[in-house]
């Protein structure tokens, strides 16, 4: 690994590589774009820091994600203790869409978000790792270091809440969502 | 078989997951499996909805700013030592001249004009030398 010579243009490459999926992830996560940007350099500056410790004997985007994940964990923890609300508005305008539809939009994306609130900060980002970032529950298991049947006890009782949360919105989904729904059978 | 796990069922809806296999046949003959994956597909459906924008922001500049390697100095190392040798040697050096006393060049006049004060001194009326004088002679 280049950057483990310290290879700067190497670092800078990484950054523009990842950096849009990892905020994406820290946003999901915590709510918040400023927090997201700040949880996304920290985890640059600590790949870079440990790079000439890094032995490329697991993916290095396994071990990327394990340090987003790691510090957003930190930082949901640290909200919990402070009991802080998210008050940022989650919903993203799109100006395409009449002024009903962006309400509509916009409710959905707060109920979501409400439901992920809800679980805790193990469930969430496993579910946020699953549906939203499309990992398995191996590469998941790697991401959070924990055992793959830890994962699926994870997701399987966080879906059972958010079914039961989301229950309400699925009978209004647009048709596009249907088709988007995945594989399936 | 027995009916399909929750997790199985997840599986079935991840693009990432295993190949439906046996499952899917499962599925077709089992009004319960279906119904169990219908409600879930439900749930996946509206997760799905929270589209999250891209930000358009780039950190590299903000990162590679805060992430040049630091320039540690060992002393142990022999480069390094000689560095600190030569610095030392040059401050000494600097201090000397900057704290000796001036000595500026001396001139033949100023030697003769001394000389000449020192022959008015011994002639003077108003006696200021005679110490000096007397000092002189006695020597």
């Amino acid at each position: 690994m280049r950057l483990g010579r310290g290879h700067m243009p190497a670092l800078a490459e990484l950054v523009r590589r990842h950096q849009r999926r990892a905020l994406q992830l820290a946003y999901r996560s915590l709510g918040d774009w400023h927090l997201a940007e700040d949880v996304v350099q920290e985890s640059f500056l600590r790949v870079n820091r440990a790079a000439p410790k890094y032995r490329p004997d697991a993916q290095f985007t396994t071990w990327f994600y394990r340090i987003v994940v790691n510090l957003c964990m930190d930082e949901l923890r640290k909200r919990r203790r402070r009991a802080e609300t998210t008050t940022e508005a989650l919903s993203e305008a799109s100006t395409s869409e009449s002024p009903a539809d962006r309400e509509e939009r916009a409710e959905l994306h707060q109920a979501v978000h409400r439901a992920l609130e809800k679980l805790n900060e193990r469930e969430r980002l496993a579910v946020i790792l699953h549906r939203f970032e499309g990992h398995s529950h191996r590469q998941i298991a790697e991401i959070t270091e924990s055992s793959a049947s830890a994962v699926e006890s994870l997701l399987v009782r966080a879906y059972r809440k958010l079914r039961a949360d989301l229950a309400p919105f699925a009978n209004n989904l647009p048709e596009k969502a249907q088709e988007n729904a995945g594989p399936g059978v | 078989m027995e009916h399909l796990s929750d997790n199985q069922l997840l599986d079935l809806l991840n693009p990432q997951g295993p190949p439906a296999g046996p499952q899917a046949d499962h599925l077709a003959g089992c009004e319960d499996c279906r119904r169990r994956l219908a409600d879930l597909r439900q749930t996946w459906d509206v997760l799905g909805q929270w589209s999250v924008e891209d930000r358009e922001v780039d950190l590299t500049a903000r990162i590679m700013s805060q992430a040049q390697p630091a320039r540690t100095i060992r002393l142990w190392q022999p480069r390094a030592l000689v560095r600190v040798a030569a610095a030392i040697a040059l401050g000494v050096a600097l201090g000397s001249l900057a704290g000796r006393p001036g000595a500026p060049a001396i001139s033949h006049e100023q030697v003769s004009e001394a000389m000449y004060l020192d022959v008015l001194a011994l002639q003077s009326p108003t006696g200021w030398t005679s110490p000096l004088l007397e000092e002189t002679g006695s020597n």
